[in-house]
């Protein structure tokens, strides 16, 4: 199915109005009006719309005031201007302003179906044009790098997506840059001049997670010394990022539901519903499916969320974007620690592209700062690659070898059991099974630089299955 | 009425903006401006009563280009007077133009109310909607 558009029409005459209305409707766009011109910038702020049909005598303004006003507009939608001055000074004055065409009145419904189809070709051509040049130019789109034909699937339906505001989806493995796409869709919408709110619910403590969303008052439950909003008063005519969605518990996320919904909140302990305008983006790194197969998601939630879904592709399978994104983050880091790299070898390249990177772009990250840190010279070598884990499931073939150095294996992304000769050989330096259990999680913590749901995912338990062992521990 | 006034409708012009016979969308948008077209009647009295030649040429530019989505042409081009009068000349002036501008509406609207454009005219195809 074609996919449903918005056009204005800014007119003051009912008849007329309902004229490009009906005949419009009639080939399945969705309609949004105005009689003059203060409406019709209301509705522009206020919703995403592709296509204006701007008569130009309105009761409170000139429309080309409006076209005036567009003009600064990052994503101004494409304007067929009608007039019923045929002087053909008028119609060029507004294409100088930027509308796309004119029309005569009267004007007859298959000429006006087709000049406002033409206006939508046209301000699509024009946008697809833009994403493959800022792709092309900077290698990369809004805060990303690559430009392999994966990642130009993901600009592509991120631009056609922002300017919407319907809810979007993301899925990818960790490490793949949901956040950075869930950023990019808020940037590049009508709501970026107001506020991001990325909420990470499986770093969040579930009892804190209601409050934390929607807000509490003073007294509502032990430590809410103070009334308190939550992201959902932040993101008010901006853009929630809830990740790791799946964490949530289903007491909430039926509170999330009815939000989404209506967009009434409560604070926690208020008792007074709110209102916010809302764009919701979620995320996973796991099949968000079998999460609503095992009960751990909502299946509403998740259809109410699914509007647009974005999956984000594994950095494996990027191609020459693994260069890319390594010579970024060396000029980066080179520069933050002072450091002479400038390129790699091209053995080394060869190597970051064979290798399958299970932890995405995070972990290229961390490898390439791994060596400006511990290393120093024009140049990467072979020599200054440090040991990277290889995980069975995700490389084709045997492992390449030469880039791990005798640290344990992977498989399925876990560690094997360290051999009987680790383990204890004497009753004695047997330790309690639970104070094992906290160094090992504790360690597991360290190992991901603090992250509680990495090292969570690495242990094959939930997050807040650590958080109340944690709490246990005081 | 006048007997040597032109047409209320012109038939021709509806066949070429609507199809022949006109589509279904003629006759909601027709309905339509059997109301709004009384309305702008009473706004351009209003105005001139009022000494508002502002928005009598408003009153007039709307009414033009509304009686000629609908094919009322001798109506628009009262109006479209009306307008450029308003925008030029002074009230005293156009007294004549408004009552032109009611003339016209009024066989408009009589044609509308007995069916259509094209009721009762011996030279139109059809004979009003349905």
């Amino acid at each position: 199915m074609a996919e449903q558009r918005t056009i204005l029409i800014v007119e003051d005459s009912r008849s007329l109005a309902q004229t490009c209305k009906l005949q419009l409707e009639a080939v399945g766009h969705r309609m949004l009006m105005a009689e003059n011109g203060g409406d019709a910038l209301a509705l522009l702020r206020d919703n995403t719309v592709d296509c204006m049909l701007l008569d130009l005598n309105l009761p409170d303004m000139d429309g080309m005031e409006i076209l005036r006003e567009m003009r600064q507009w990052p994503h101004a939608p494409a304007t067929v201007v009608t007039t019923a001055n045929a002087a053909l000074t008028v119609a060029v004055e507004a294409v100088r302003l930027g509308a796309f065409d004119y029309l005569v009145k009267p004007f007859a419904g298959a000429r006006l179906v087709t000049t406002v189809n033409n206006a939508l070709s046209n301000v699509d051509l024009k946008r697809e044009v833009e994403t493959f040049r800022r792709t092309v130019e900077h290698a990369g789109f809004a805060d990303f790098i690559g430009r392999s034909l994966p990642m130009q699937r993901v600009y592509r339906t991120i631009e056609a997506a922002a300017r919407s505001s319907a809810s979007v989806f993301i899925t990818g493995e960790s490490g793949t840059g949901k956040e950075l796409a869930a950023h990019a869709l808020h940037t590049l919408s009508p709501r970026a001049t107001r506020q991001f709110v990325p909420l990470n619910c499986g770093a969040i403590p579930r009892d804190l997670l209601e409050s934390t969303i929607f807000g509490h008052i003073k007294g509502a439950f032990t430590g809410a010394a103070n009334d308190q909003d939550g992201a959902a008063a932040r993101a008010d005519g901006g853009t929630l990022f809830l990740d790791e969605l799946g964490e949530m518990e289903m007491g909430l996320q039926t509170k999330l539901l009815r939000f989404i919904q209506t967009g009434a909140y409560e604070r926690v302990g208020e008792g007074r519903l709110r209102q916010a305008n809302i764009r919701f983006i979620a995320a996973t790194n796991r099949d968000p499916l079998e999460a609503v197969r095992e009960g751990r998601l909502r299946e509403d939630l998740f259809y109410r969320l699914f509007v647009v879904p974005v999956a984000m592709p594994p950095l494996r399978d990027r191609g020459e974007d693994i260069l890319l994104i390594a010579r970024g983050f060396l000029e980066e880091f080179a520069q933050a620690e002072g450091r002479a790299f400038r390129s790699m070898t091209p053995e080394v390249e060869a190597r970051l592209l064979a290798y399958p990177w299970p932890g995405n772009v995070r972990q290229l990250q961390n490898v390439i700062r791994n060596i400006v840190v511990l290393n120093d010279g024009p140049e990467i070598t072979e020599a200054m690659l440090p040991a990277l884990p290889v995980s069975e499931t995700l490389s084709s073939g045997p492992p390449p070898s030469s880039l791990f150095n005798g640290k344990p294996a992977l498989t399925n992304g876990h560690a094997s059991p360290p051999p009987l000769a680790d383990l204890p050989e004497a009753a004695e330096a047997i330790i309690p099974l639970a104070q094992m259990e906290r160094l090992y999680i504790e360690r597991a913590i360290d190992l991901h630089e603090g992250s509680i749901p990495l090292a969570a995912r690495r242990l094959g338990i939930s997050p807040s299955t650590i958080y109340r062992k944690k709490e246990g521990w005081g | 009425m006048p007997d040597d006034m032109p047409p209320a409708f012109d038939h021709a012009h509806i066949a070429d903006q609507w199809g022949s016979p006109a589509d279904d969308i003629y006759w909601t948008i027709l309905g339509i401006f059997a109301e709004e077209g009384a309305k702008l009647c009473e706004d351009a009295r209003a105005a001139l009563s009022g000494g508002q030649l502002q928005a009598l040429g408003r009153t007039a530019h709307t009414m033009k280009s509304a009686a000629a989505n609908v094919g009322a042409l001798h109506l628009s081009r009262c109006a479209r007077e009306l307008e450029e009068a308003s925008q030029a000349g002074t009230l005293r002036d156009l007294a004549p133009l408004v009552a032109r501008v009611e003339t016209a509406w009024a066989a408009v609207s009589e044609r509308i109310a007995e069916g259509g454009p094209m009721a009762g005219d011996p030279t139109a195809e059809g004979s009003g909607h349905g």
